[in-house]
């Protein structure tokens, strides 16, 4: 049975608008699956998954980049070492008309 | 790409030492990184006109070109799909070698004798359905005079498949996605996903602030650059 957690759900980014969301800890996971969606009507919104060793993300590092249109989802998992201490998502929604409403959710087996 | 989606950031390529690996794709565009769209222009290199390179049937092998790369990786990609296959070398490849084959793709569109896609008077588009056959006006299906079925075929070339070279190092292979590969802002044959424009300043009015020698003040930007920045986290911008 996998658990989940959201780093952002059904948020809404204007446009031209830009969120960074909290970190979430996902330091010890053994498997972490993400899903990613745009239901919004944005033509054009980078969503970026980044991960570090620290909190404060002093040294950060790229997992992936999603760039949707308008209702786009994508999913992926982690390969094994490569899942950080801690994650977050950088969204960027570069359609300068309409808003993007973002979902990012983190799926492990070690959430119960 | 034909393979099953890779993991994030990317997965290890199970290759061995000095051989090479064949990989089975389904791609329009071939980048490499030379940083120079005029180097291998015969490469497919930052071409997304079609005029300016349309694939030809054939096999075809890169070694001194490849000497031109700058940092070592490689991407294939089909713009009207919004999967982008890059490949990250740990040793820089010394050898590439990629098949370019005709390949039947599932719909197609009508067009007139001039290119121009056929549309109806509300703007919708005319496809062929690929898994019907020619009918007369009865509706019996049209056959040639030994009784086969005439079919419609729409074929298209693409790069069918990779043949890489690791020397003696490995390969990873990782994905993005982009729901508009072939978008290109500034009209530069390098596609936004590749990105990384300059911007410049601008004043109240909408002009562009020059200096006494008319030079730009500029912001260096990534326009969007989805690839560039996945691979600059790992040491791999040209």
């Amino acid at each position: 049975m996998k658990g989940k957690k959201y780093l952002c759900d059904s948020v809404t980014i204007a446009a031209s608008k830009t969120l960074s969301t909290d970190p979430i800890k996902t330091e010890g996971l053994t498997q972490l699956d993400i899903y990613v969606w745009n239901e919004g009507t944005s033509n054009a919104c980078t969503i970026t998954i980044k991960g570090s060793s620290t909190l404060d993300a002093a040294l950060e590092r790229t997992l992936a980049v999603y760039t949707f249109g308008a209702s786009h989802k994508d999913g992926d998992s982690v390969e094994k070492g490569y899942i950080p201490r801690y994650i977050w998502a950088e969204i960027v929604n570069e359609d300068s008309l309409n808003s993007a409403i973002v979902t990012v959710q983190l799926d492990s087996q070690d959430w119960n | 790409m034909k393979y099953t989606k890779p993991p994030i950031p990317f997965k290890r390529l199970k290759v061995i030492p000095g051989r090479s690996i064949v990989l089975k794709t389904l791609g329009k565009f071939l980048v490499i990184p030379t940083g120079d769209p005029d180097i291998l222009p015969e490469y497919n290199e930052y071409t997304l006109d079609s005029n300016r390179l349309p694939l030809e049937i054939g096999t075809y092998t890169l070694t001194d070109e490849l000497k031109n790369l700058k940092t070592f990786w490689i991407v294939i990609y089909d713009p009207t799909e919004t999967g982008i296959d890059f490949f990250l070398f740990t040793h820089k490849p010394k050898k590439l070698e990629y098949v370019v084959s005709n390949v039947e793709i599932p719909t197609g569109q009508f067009q007139t004798a001039d290119g121009i896609n056929f549309i109806t008077a509300d703007g919708m588009k005319y496809y062929v359905n690929l898994a019907s056959q020619f009918q007369t006006a009865d509706g019996a299906n049209f056959v040639t005079a030994d009784g086969v079925n005439y079919v419609i075929k729409n074929t298209d070339n693409y790069i069918t498949s990779l043949i890489l070279y690791p020397g003696n190092g490995s390969i990873y292979h990782g994905q993005i996605t982009h729901n508009n590969p072939s978008l290109d802002s500034d009209s530069d044959l390098v596609p936004d996903i590749f990105g990384k424009a300059p911007y410049h300043f601008v004043t109240q009015d909408g002009n562009y602030f020059t200096t006494a020698d008319n030079a730009y003040f500029d912001v260096l930007s990534i326009a969007d650059g989805s690839i560039t920045k996945l691979l600059e986290a790992y040491g791999m911008v040209i």
